[in-house]
């Protein structure tokens, strides 16, 4: 086959994929977010409704791998500037099919554990659903923890899938179809001692 | 300045090479990072952005160059077109193999990777799956029996926790738990010392299990491996005995276990590359359009860049020979380079100072040779002698304003024609001509002659002299015609002899003709009374015409005696208008013929003695009057004189210009040119020194004065006398008469 037909089959493609991303558009959300901070530890459990639009769900049922990251600041209040970020953290997950046993993967790097779900609707509420995930202080915030005000500093988080963990020919394409493009809003929440 | 321009361009060359190295090494790790490369595959985005800018800031460098390029081009600067054609070459032989390249690798690309895959293998990869599948089921079927033994065999124990981890042991399995039937663990013992809780099943699997189906759960693990979760009821021996339940975690077996494994990850790796396919080929397509563009865009930009390095030299030569073209000499050029080019622009830099040096010496022979004609022609113009000089073939070239205001011509018309042909345009030139001819015709370097002319302003007497001219060039050959007017020394020459002739006169006739007239007187007083009558009347005849005559010649020999003898002038400024009034009035009257006057307000006075400008206008009207009174012509008007004035520049001088023209019978050619001889008339009274003697005041006085004829007939005396303030030469000291004198 000629090699301009190849290109040209790769651009219908493309904007074929492009039309079908727009119907088949779906989102990431973080409905809520708990925090709890201690002396040396920021613990977090988060509820997300997870959504991957068709093309994605292709995906996963090939075989591809699926970052998604939940971004956590800590951030402090303040009157005429903007908030400074006190400490950032990411939360990755990485869900991925099991073809031999037909199961879903969640995978928890920073734990090094991982769960099997037999959908896929039941691994994303998994990873959407994280409950008591602690989190380090940086240490210069340590003995300034116990002054925390629930009212001085609160907490933003957003989700999204990590377009960069994906395998490399995926990338270019991700970044150009709206489908790949599944993340949250930073969402504000406040903070509890 | 030099150091300031090397420093710019090794900067900018590094500049360069900075930007194709980078963009070169971003292309490459872009194209390791597309083959997977671990390192690079985490930047893989980042590069593309970095190669997809560098390829912007590469057409942000050519489209600009380019524009000007084509700008240049089309404004026809020098080397624009030379440099688009060597562009359009190395970009053509750039191009072509680029896209050959291109072609191909994007067709071996796209079928390359469709190679991959095939139905056999697809269906191959399937029936694995489908088969490990089975595996797994009845590796699950014997884990469920061997479980269901084993919780028959705990039914009696009562040391559950030695029971439950000699069996783990037995069996090697990962973990083995006993649970109350609402979940609360009973004993438990697991491979892994460190987690103090076992791994409770989820509820839902306990819900099912309570419901009596028996449950085995496959878990698969981040390492590809399998464990199972197998959940049993464990009944009691009798029926009061509680219901339990069993869990059962364990590993598949080893060699099940890397099979799975083996399966698992090379059917996903399968699937993920099947599924990967198209975005496969769009990052190659991509990776080697981004390749191919960077290095077209690479070889355009070296292709400008060489081009200008190439064309400068030329465009500076070509430049620096149009500066020559234009005259500007001192030209030099930059030498830069140490090739062939250098050279050229050596030599050219050598050339341009051998031509200034030269220019320079041209310049400096040419202004010495300027200096040298202006030097004779001021010399020329300055000479009283009128100079000439033709060329082999006789054309005049050359003459000096003597020569014009002695020939009385504006030889400006005739500069370049031959001699014959200013002749024809200048009759009164040809005793020159003739004259001129008959010297060259004889051969001889050098001849001599005398010639008279009739010009305007009278006959003039020249002497000429002519050579041959030999020059270094051929151009320059031919001959010098240098003349002299001798007028007023012929006219000195006369004037001394008539001059000496009335004082001879003055002397050996004026003294006898007293005795003659008073013997005359005697005789007829003495003898009158004593001849008989009819002699007295011829006695008393004969003496009076002896006394008449013996008056005539008194009268004859004073008038010579006045014109020979000098006499001073007294000068003033004299109004020229009023005299000719005066003098107008005096002859006005019933016998007298019509005086017309046409006197100018713009003359102004001139410089003079009264007494003889009277004088000469008293001459010059009554010889009008007497040409008046000849026979008439038949066409003749009314007799008529007219006095007219205006003013009058020649050389630089101011003159008045007096003339009295007659409409009278006039004269012949031959008697014009001798009209202010002395003893020349037409009239049968007068000694014919009138004419003469007006001359000789009009000279005296610095002025000119000539006679022409009137068209149809008649005379016009012209007088030029120069105003008040003129630098003109009078001779104060006047060696007239002033004895008043009329013409007879």
């Amino acid at each position: 086959m000629p090699a301009w037909k190849n290109c040209n089959r790769l651009f219908f493609c493309l904007l074929l994929n492009l039309l079908l991303s727009a119907v088949s558009r779906a989102d990431f959300a973080l409905t809520e977010v708990s925090a709890t901070l201690s002396a040396t530890h920021l613990t977090v459990s988060t509820r997300g409704k997870l959504s991957l639009s068709d093309h994605v769900k292709e995906a996963v049922a090939n075989g591809i791998p699926l970052d998604i990251v939940i971004y956590l600041r800590l951030k402090r209040d303040r009157a005429w500037l903007w908030d400074p970020t006190v400490a950032e953290w990411k939360i990755r997950t990485r869900l991925r099919f099991h073809a031999l046993s037909a199961r879903y993967i969640v995978e928890f790097p920073a734990q090094h554990t991982s769960e099997s779900h037999s959908s896929l609707a039941k691994a994303l509420a998994a990873i959407g659903n994280t409950r008591s995930f602690n989190l380090p202080l940086p240490k210069n915030l340590e003995f300034n923890a116990k002054q925390y005000d629930s009212g001085q500093y609160y907490v933003t988080a957003k989700i999204l899938l990590d377009i960069e963990a994906l395998p490399i020919p995926l990338r270019p394409l991700a970044y150009t179809l709206p489908s790949w493009w599944l993340d949250s809003d930073w969402s504000s929440w406040s903070l509890h001692l | 300045m030099v150091t300031a321009s090397l420093s710019r361009r090794v900067l900018l060359r590094a500049s360069f090479v900075l930007l194709f190295g980078g963009l070169l090494a971003a292309l490459i790790m872009l194209t390791a990072a597309a083959r997977h490369s671990e390192f690079f595959g985490r930047y893989y985005s980042i590069l593309l952005v970095v190669n997809i800018l560098g390829i912007v800031l590469l057409l942000g460098l050519i489209i600009p160059n380019l524009w000007r390029l084509i700008q240049q081009y089309r404004d026809r600067r020098l080397g624009s077109r030379l440099t688009l054609r060597m562009l359009g070459t190395f970009v053509g032989i750039a191009l072509l193999p680029l896209v050959v390249v291109y072609y191909f690798s994007v067709q071996f690309l796209s079928e390359g990777i469709d190679s991959w895959f095939n139905v056999r293998i697809t269906k191959a990869l399937d029936d694995a799956r489908l088969l490990g599948r089975s595996t797994l089921e009845t590796v699950k079927q014997d884990s469920l029996q061997e479980a269901q033994q084993i919780a028959s065999t705990l039914a009696g124990e009562h040391d559950l926790v030695a029971a439950i981890n000699d069996i783990r042991q037995q069996h090697q399995y990962d973990e083995l738990t006993l649970f109350e039937y609402n979940g609360q663990i009973l004993a438990s013992s697991s491979v892994d010392q460190t987690s103090l809780l076992p791994d409770r099943p989820p509820e839902a699997l306990l819900n099912k299990l309570r419901s009596g189906t028996y449950q085995i759960n496959l878990k698969p693990l981040a390492d590809d491996s399998i464990k199972l979760r197998i959940l049993v009821p464990v009944f009691g021996q009798s029926v009061t005995q509680p219901l339990r339940i069993l869990q059962i975690i364990r590993s598949l077996p080893l060699r099940h276990a890397k099979l799975s494994a083996s399966l698992e990850s090379a059917v996903r790796e399968y699937k993920q590359i099947k599924f990967l396919r198209q975005p496969l080929k769009f990052t190659f397509v991509l990776t080697l359009s981004l390749i191919a563009l960077a290095t077209l865009l690479m070889g355009i930009w070296a292709g400008i860049f060489s081009s200008r390095r190439l064309i400068k030299p030329l465009r500076d030569l070509a430049m620096g020979t149009r500066a020559v073209a234009d005259g500007n000499y001192d030209t030099t050029l930059p030498v830069t380079q140490r090739d062939e080019f250098g050279i050229l622009v050596e030599s050219f830099n050598d050339m341009t100072r051998k031509i200034q040096i030269a220019r320079d010496e041209t310049q400096r022979a040419q202004r010495e040779s300027d200096s040298q004609r202006t030097y004779l022609q001021t010399v020329l113009s300055h000479l009283s002698s009128g100079v000439m000089s033709v060329d082999l073939e006789l054309r005049l070239r050359t003459f000096n304003p003597a020569a014009e205001e002695i020939l009385g011509l504006d030889l400006n018309a005739t500069k370049g024609q031959t001699l014959p042909q200013v002749t024809n345009a200048f009759p009164q030139v040809a005793p020159l001509w003739e004259l001129i001819n008959q010297g060259i015709n004889d051969g001889q370097p050098e001849w001599q002659g005398e010639i008279s002319l009739n010009t305007a302003r009278g006959r003039r007497i020249l002497i000429i002299r002519g050579s041959q001219l030999c020059s270094s060039r051929a151009t320059d050959d031919g001959f010098v015609v240098v003349f002299d007017e001798i007028t007023d020394l012929v006219q000195a020459q006369r004037n001394t002899a008539w001059g000496e002739v009335a004082r001879r006169l003055a002397h050996e006739i004026k003294n006898p003709l007293t005795p003659i007239q008073l013997s005359a007187e005697r005789i007829r007083s003495k003898y009158l009374h004593t001849l008989p009558a009819d002699n007295r009347d011829a006695l008393e005849r004969a003496t009076r015409i002896i006394v008449q005559q013996v008056d005539a010649m008194k009268q004859m020999v004073n008038a010579f005696s006045d014109y020979a003898q000098p006499v001073l002038i007294t000068t003033t400024n004299v109004d020229l208008n009023r005299l000719a009034s005066d003098v107008a009035e005096l002859h006005r009257g019933k016998q007298q013929p019509e005086i017309i006057l046409k006197l100018s307000n713009e003359i102004q006075p001139v410089v003079a003695d009264a007494n003889r400008i009277l004088q000469v206008l008293n001459n010059l009207i009554i010889n009008a009057c007497d040409a008046l009174q000849l026979p008439k012509q038949p066409d003749a008007a009314t007799p008529s004189i007219e006095i007219s004035t205006h003013p009058q520049e020649d050389h630089g001088q101011h003159y008045v210009e007096l003339t009295v023209a007659d409409n009278g019978p006039g004269f012949s050619s031959k008697l014009r040119s001798d009209i202010f001889e002395p003893y020349v008339t037409t009239k049968t009274k007068g000694t014919g020194l009138g004419l003469a003697i007006v001359k000789r005041i009009i000279e005296e006085h610095g002025g000119k004065i000539w006679a022409s004829t009137t068209q149809p007939h008649g005379v016009t005396v012209t007088v030029l006398l120069p105003v008040s303030g003129n630098k003109a030469k009078i001779h104060v000291e006047s060696i007239l008469s002033h004895k008043g004198q009329t013409v007879s």
